[in-house]
């Protein structure tokens, strides 16, 4: 049919890596700052899963798509989509509701119940028995219905293609597209570890403590969700459901052909230099500084004047209330969340390989 | 417990947190016992059940013809036997109560006394140790005895074990009387005993068969006893598994003992009796053969995944990895056991039809596996097509190349004959065993085709520039065409090469070439050298000389080159076009690594300086190292190189995933790529673009259905199994002697004529494929049979038990000249192969080490015979005919040859050729000494045909005629006095 092929290739063609990138941005932000209160409905949640679920429902009449969402590998992950969407939801509508409070002048929801006595029984054991009952029947009926698959002894001479990472680390191998594995594979997760302990330390924000709120809260709110949602959730979607043999970028309904071969010729920002100027005879200089000054002055730059300029232009008074250290520990970390984004437009843009490119110290940035 | 406050601001209210407890509570109960049940209801446990319904069935039929048979008055008897004895028991019944208080009382007694003795033994232990620990050391150690003392002491322990003694004594008495009570007792009930005994013999069948039947039957205590967390003691369904520890699984890590758990759902595999039954309890076919406990290969020494394959520990029909045979099989089977393909096991099972080929995985080491018709004839089907010749299989080194030699072929045939040959071997015989290099489906592009003809014509002329040259060594006679045919037809070339006029009945692929067309290739000349002696052209040819006569040879000339193909003669031979030779010359040149880097300019300068000779040898050089003819061909500078095509030691264990499949849509699995790559080469390369270097040579066979399962057959038992002693057939060293005999005799091709090691196995006659069998009876061995089907006492005797059967000198002298013919009626001509002395000795030794055989036999058999058995001899040979058939020294005229005579050897003959024992062997069953054959059996299963000669006594008989025979050709007259 005419209509469905229309539409499988634009959906296609949607999720590919930048697009769906820059649109999930877009989203992100829209519904963040723009359209928050008609978000927080409750229509809004009930159109989203139900839209999940016939787009899923529809979907299944592909082959393609109906083996890489039944995949047992992947169906918890479907699961958690729809979890996490709800979840989002309800946080986002408490945001609004208190926050419509606080502008009225009232108390925020819940305030009173949160330092009153609550009874053991029922409020925490029999809910919490009934919750049991029903993870057990849920673990029961999974595992008889989605058996565990068995595969034959790893054959040394036959490696699988794709060889993907359990789903909670598909963020990161997808951060691997981008990045040096050196920074994807150990700098950032240890950035994302470290920054996550020193939040308690690092945010001098007193308000919004033991319930939702947006506006009193903007900087963390956004800054958490845009690393969680964006940086980790949609790039875990994107190597469960989108990337396929060869790491390949496949759609949702793109046959997994072995043989996709596609143009991925990516240069290092010092061979752009050196090539495309001219400069050296074309050639590029065995002195790894020379070679590589550019980058390293741009990458020193966005590290050093960075947190300089974010201070005067960009979070005014901040540096007042926080303090010397905690500013610029913040103003690092993140720079440093958003350098990931900025790598991967820089990449879609400019075909841009590495800024920094020192193979022979295993280094690149 | 439901009482407890709800304030207002809770999210829940108190019903619902209650309803959905009970809800939740039931759902967990439902979801509990279905988990409990799938994971206790198991399919192998359902077959096992349907298996006890089925024995309980077959036990209930059985019982119904046991029962049918018991004889009712029989049984009536011995009940009123039992009666009656029970009658004459009542009237001893004081007697017998007596006897039995008696033995009663009589038990206890010795009960007692034995307590006692005990008793009294154990304290008399103590005392021997108390003696020995106050007084025994000190003795042992040599001190003073400490006078009268210990000599006391001493005393007074052997008193006490005296004591002890005889309470032993006591009780043994006891025991004695005891026993005898018993007796007694016994004998006042013998007769009923007796009765009953009779009684239960009458009954015992069905008393078996009740007592089977109720062991079938699932019983709620059974089944009990098989319930989910009961089932841990003994469960009536059980998984069985064979765990052959000799025979490793590899891995990867570790090479794990197979354990096959295919019998705890093939429960009847290995019990005769359940051919009919439907799978899986169906019996393995061939049972004496596979799986018996006689059988040479019994179960439990070698499982079933060694041949099967699959996943032996696995207890699922699915997960197993069966493989449907056919498109409806896996139909049938995606319907009732939703099979699908087991995609991440390497090791599928094999499907039915190809399970021979697996057999050579113990049976390395000979040629030919007995009883495995299809997989011998698969090896012949190798041997023939000449797969070994560009792909190397281990264990396939020492056979010559498959070709014909070119080393000479200048003086062969013409210029050409070869170009139109190389372009299309077909055309000029559609049976001819060349594949076809060139214009296949791959070249189909006109660039493509001047790129082929240009390479075939530089090949042809390189390979005819490194032939030696070669006159034959006579020159054709004049001959009757006629007289040719029909010499032909009689001599023997039938038995290797096929030929139109005589309906080729040997199958496209054999040893020798198709004659119909050869006028079209050889001249006169070279035929008349050929025939006159082979080895003149090419040294290591099989073409045995057939000792033809000058007249034979003319006539024979005349008829074979008068075989033409008009078609063929007529094509045009093409012509060399220099300037696309040197484009293709180019393309070879751009990938020649002493070219680097290659220009275009570069290699048009080299090109340009060439002459149009030198541009065909370089483009032929180049050819010929990239289709690889000297993988079959001997060709001058490339005797060693190694065959283009790839080794296929292991063929069979290749994972599907490194078969290139192109992008063609077959069935993912190693028979769909194989089947598709053996009916046309170059199929995978459709759709793909590829350089004219890069496209596939394999070349193109055209291999048919048969052809093509055969091959399967064979590729898929080269597995990379590691299968050692004890499990796999390792030859010992009379056995290897055997076989390098056999190799011998495979290598001239002595099957195209004679049956030597029966290969054919005989189906029953009630079997559904028996016709279709029979009739290709002569394909693995005797071929030329096939032509003698009235009568095959006309053409080569079988040769089956040849190493008993012939002297070893005798033999030697035979193979070396096969003169005088044997058998005067006989057309046919054993041909001299000119074997060296060596190959001689190979196939003398090989027959020799036949077991019971004398090997080598020395010392000449001389015959003394007394008058008697001289006599008898006499008469009996006289009173069976046998001269009806056998000579006795005369050559015969044609007219004398009427009826069989002259079809049976000479008996002058049989002193030097003759062992003593086979002619008695013979004498008692013609037909097993030589199948077919037209001797018969005065003998019949030992019975004498002349009970008055000798006494009547057939081993006499036999002896004595044994003895005539050998004393017959000794040439001297010699009695002695009469033996016993």
């Amino acid at each position: 049919m005419a209509i469905t092929k229309i539409l499988t290739e634009s959906i296609n063609f949607l999720c590919q890596p930048s697009i769906l990138f820059t649109l999930s941005v877009a989203v992100f932000f829209a519904v963040l700052f723009l359209w928050r209160e008609k978000f927080a409905q409750t229509r809004t949640i009930w159109a989203i899963e139900i839209g999940m679920a016939l787009f899923i429902a529809l979907s299944m009449f592909n082959p393609t798509f109906r083996d890489v969402v039944t995949k047992p590998d992947n169906v918890p992950i479907v699961g958690m989509l729809f979890l996490l969407a709800f979840f989002l939801w309800l946080t986002i509508n408490k945001m609004v509701t208190n926050d419509q409070l606080i502008a009225e002048g009232k108390d925020v929801e819940n305030k009173k119940e949160s330092k009153e006595l609550v009874f053991t029984w029922p409020d925490l054991v029999f809910s919490e028995f009934i919750c049991t009952i029903g993870v057990w029947c849920l673990l029961v009926i999974w595992s008889v219905c989605l058996k565990a698959p068995l595969e034959e002894p790893a054959n040394p001479v036959e490696t699988p293609n794709p060889s993907k990472a359990p789903w909670y680390f598909l963020g990161l191998q997808e951060m691997l597209v981008y990045y040096d594995p050196w920074l994807a594979g150990v700098v950032f997760p240890s950035l994302i570890l470290v920054g996550l302990i020193l939040i308690p330390y690092i945010d001098t924000n007193p308000k919004g403590n033991g319930y939702y709120t947006f506006v009193e809260r903007k900087l963390a709110v956004t800054s958490f969700l845009f690393g969680f949602l964006i940086l980790w959730i949609l790039l875990i979607v994107l190597g469960t459901f989108l990337r396929g043999p060869n790491w390949n970028f496949f759609g949702p309904y793109e046959v997994w052909d072995l043989h996709k071969l596609e143009v991925l010729t990516n240069i290092n920002l010092s061979e752009y230099i050196f090539r495309e100027f001219g400069l050296n005879g074309g050639k590029l200089p065995d002195n790894v500084f020379i070679r590589e000054g550019v980058g390293m002055i741009l990458s020193l730059a966005y590290i050093v004047a960075g947190p300089v300029l974010m201070a005067k232009y960009l979070c005014k008074g901040m540096l007042e209330r926080m303090g010397k250290p905690r500013f610029y520990i913040f103003a690092f970390l993140m720079l440093s969340m958003a350098s990931l984004p900025l790598k991967m437009v820089l990449r879609w843009l400019f075909n841009l390989k590495y800024i920094v490119a020192i193979p022979e110290w295993f280094f690149n940035i | 417990m439901a009482n407890f406050p709800t304030p207002d601001d809770r999210f829940y209210k108190k019903e619902s947190l209650i309803k959905a407890f009970g809800v939740l509570s039931i759902v967990m109960l439902v979801s509990t016992l279905w988990m409990v049940l799938d994971d206790y209801g198991r399919e192998w446990k359902g077959y096992q059940a349907e298996f006890m319904a089925l024995k309980k069935g077959r036990a209930e039929k059985a019982l119904e013809e046991a029962k049918a048979q018991i004889d009712p008055a029989a049984v009536q008897k011995a009940q009123e036997a039992v009666a009656a004895a029970q009658t004459g028991l009542k009237a001893k019944e004081s007697e017998i109560n007596r006897v039995e208080k008696e033995l009663i009382q009589l038990r206890t007694k010795e009960k007692n006394a034995v307590t006692k003795f005990q008793s009294a033994k154990a304290v008399w232990d103590v005392e021997k140790y108390q003696y020995e620990a106050k007084w025994g050391h000190e003795i042992a150690e040599g001190h003073e005895s400490h006078g009268p003392e210990a000599g006391l002491a001493r005393q007074k322990v052997f008193d006490s074990l005296a004591k002890v003694m005889k309470l032993k004594d006591d009780a043994n008495h006891l025991s004695q009387s005891a026993e005898d009570k018993e007796k007694e007792s016994k004998s006042l009930m013998a007769e009923k005993s007796e009765a009953e005994k009779s009684l239960k013999v009458l009954n015992a069948d069905v008393d078996r068969l009740v007592a089977s039947k109720e062991a079938s039957e699932l019983t709620l205590h059974k089944l009990l006893r098989s319930a989910p967390l009961l089932d841990f003691a003994d469960s009536v369904f059980k998984l069985k598994q064979i765990v052959v520890p000799t025979i490793r699984d590899d891995v990867y890590f570790a090479q794990l003992q197979k354990v096959d758990r295919c019998t705890s759902c093939h429960l009847a595999i290995d019990t005769p009796g359940f051919e009919s039954e439907p799978q899986p309890f169906k019996t393995h076919p061939k049972l004496d053969l596979i799986l018996g406990s006689r059988s040479p290969h019994p179960i439990d020494k070698i499982g079933c995944t060694v041949c099967h394959e699959g996943r032996g520990p696995s207890s699922h029909f699915v997960r197993a990895a069966h493989t449907p045979q056919s498109e409806e099989q896996k139909k049938a089977w995606e319907k009732k056991h939703h099979w699908h393909e087991m995609h991440h096991v390497i090791e599928k099972m094999i499907p039915l039809q190809y399970i021979e080929g697996k057999c050579r995985v113990c049976h390395r080491q000979t040629e030919y596996v007995p009883k495995a018709e299809k997989l011998n004839s698969s090896v012949q089907l190798v041997k023939a097509a000449g797969c070994y010749g560009c792909h190397r299989i281990e264990g396939w080194d020492h056979l010559r190349k498959p070709a014909p030699s070119l080393k000479r072929v200048k003086g062969k045939v013409t210029r050409d004959w070869i170009v139109k040959w190389v372009k299309n071997p077909q055309s000029f015989n559609e049976n001819a065993r060349m594949p076809a290099a060139f214009f296949q489906s791959n070249t189909n592009s006109e660039e493509f085709k001047a790129y082929q003809e240009a390479e075939a014509q530089a090949i042809t002329d390189y390979v005819l520039s490194l032939s030696d040259e070669y006159r034959p060594s006579h020159t054709g006679q004049l001959g009757n065409a006629a007289r040719g045919k029909e010499v032909f037809g009689t001599v023997g070339c039938l038995g290797c090469h096929n030929m139109d006029d005589y309906e080729r009945k040997l199958g496209r692929f054999s040893l020798a070439p198709d004659l119909s067309t050869v006028g079209s290739k050889v001249n006169k000349d070279w035929l008349y050298s050929w025939l006159k002696n082979p080895k003149h052209y090419w040294s290591e040819t099989t073409m045995p000389s057939l000792r033809l006569t000058d007249s034979e040879i003319a006539d024979l000339t005349a008829y074979l080159s008068g075989k033409h193909n008009a078609e063929f003669d007529a094509q045009e031979a093409g012509t060399v076009d220099v300037e696309m030779q040197k484009k293709v010359l180019g393309l070879y040149l751009l990938r020649d690594p002493k070219f680097a880097p290659a220009t275009d300019k570069r290699i048009a300068e080299h090109l340009s300086a060439l002459s149009p000779a030198e541009v065909a040898e370089q483009l032929g050089k180049n050819g010929v190292t990239r289709y690889g003819c000297f993988g079959c061909h001997e060709i001058k500078g490339f005797e060693t190189t190694q065959g283009i095509g790839t080794e296929l030691t292991e063929e069979g264990s290749k994972p599907v995933n490194k078969f290139d499949f192109g992008l063609l849509h077959l069935d993912h699995s190693v028979v769909a790529w194989l089947d598709k790559k053996f009916e046309n080469t170059r199929s995978f390369d459709e759709g793909i673009v590829k350089e004219y270097l890069d496209i596939l040579r394999m070349p193109q066979y055209g291999f048919n259905k048969a052809e093509r399962d055969s091959l399967i057959t064979f590729i898929l038992g080269l597995t990379s199994q590691k299968i050692d002693a004890p499990s796999a057939k390792i030859l010992n060293a009379s056995e290897a002697k055997i076989e390098d005999g056999m190799r011998v005799i495979h290598k001239y091709n002595c099957q195209g004529c004679h049956r030597v090691e029966m290969l054919h196995v005989e189906l029953p006659q009630d079997h559904p494929k028996w016709e279709e069998h029979e009739a290709a009876k002569y394909n693995l061995e005797g071929r030329i049979l096939k032509y003698y089907e009235e009568d095959t006492s006309l053409g080569p005797p079988p040769l089956v038990t040849q190493g008993a059967r012939t002297k070893t000198a005798w033999t030697h002298a035979f193979l070396n000249n096969p003169l005088p013919k044997l058998r005067d009626k006989l057309q046919v001509r054993m041909p001299s192969f000119q074997m060296d002395n060596d190959e001689i000795n190979t196939i003398v030794e090989g027959w020799g080490n036949t077991p019971g055989v004398e090997f080598p036999i020395s010392q000449p058999t001389r015959i003394a015979m007394s008058p008697q058995r001289l006599a008898g001899a006499r008469t009996l040979i006289n009173r069976l005919q046998c001269l009806n058939c056998h000579t006795m020294g005369e050559m015969l005229t044609p007219a004398q040859m009427e009826g069989s005579k002259g079809l049976a050897p000479d008996f002058k003959k049989a002193n030097k050729r003759l062992r003593r024992q086979w002619i008695i062997d013979l004498l008692k069953d013609p037909q097993k000494m030589i199948p077919e054959t037209r001797m018969p059996g005065f003998w019949p299963d030992g019975q004498s045909p002349a009970p008055d000669i000798l006494g009547g006594d057939s081993e006499a008989q036999l002896e004595a005629i044994a003895d005539y025979l050998l004393y017959l050709g000794q040439g001297s007259v010699e009695t002695v006095e009469a033996k016993p």
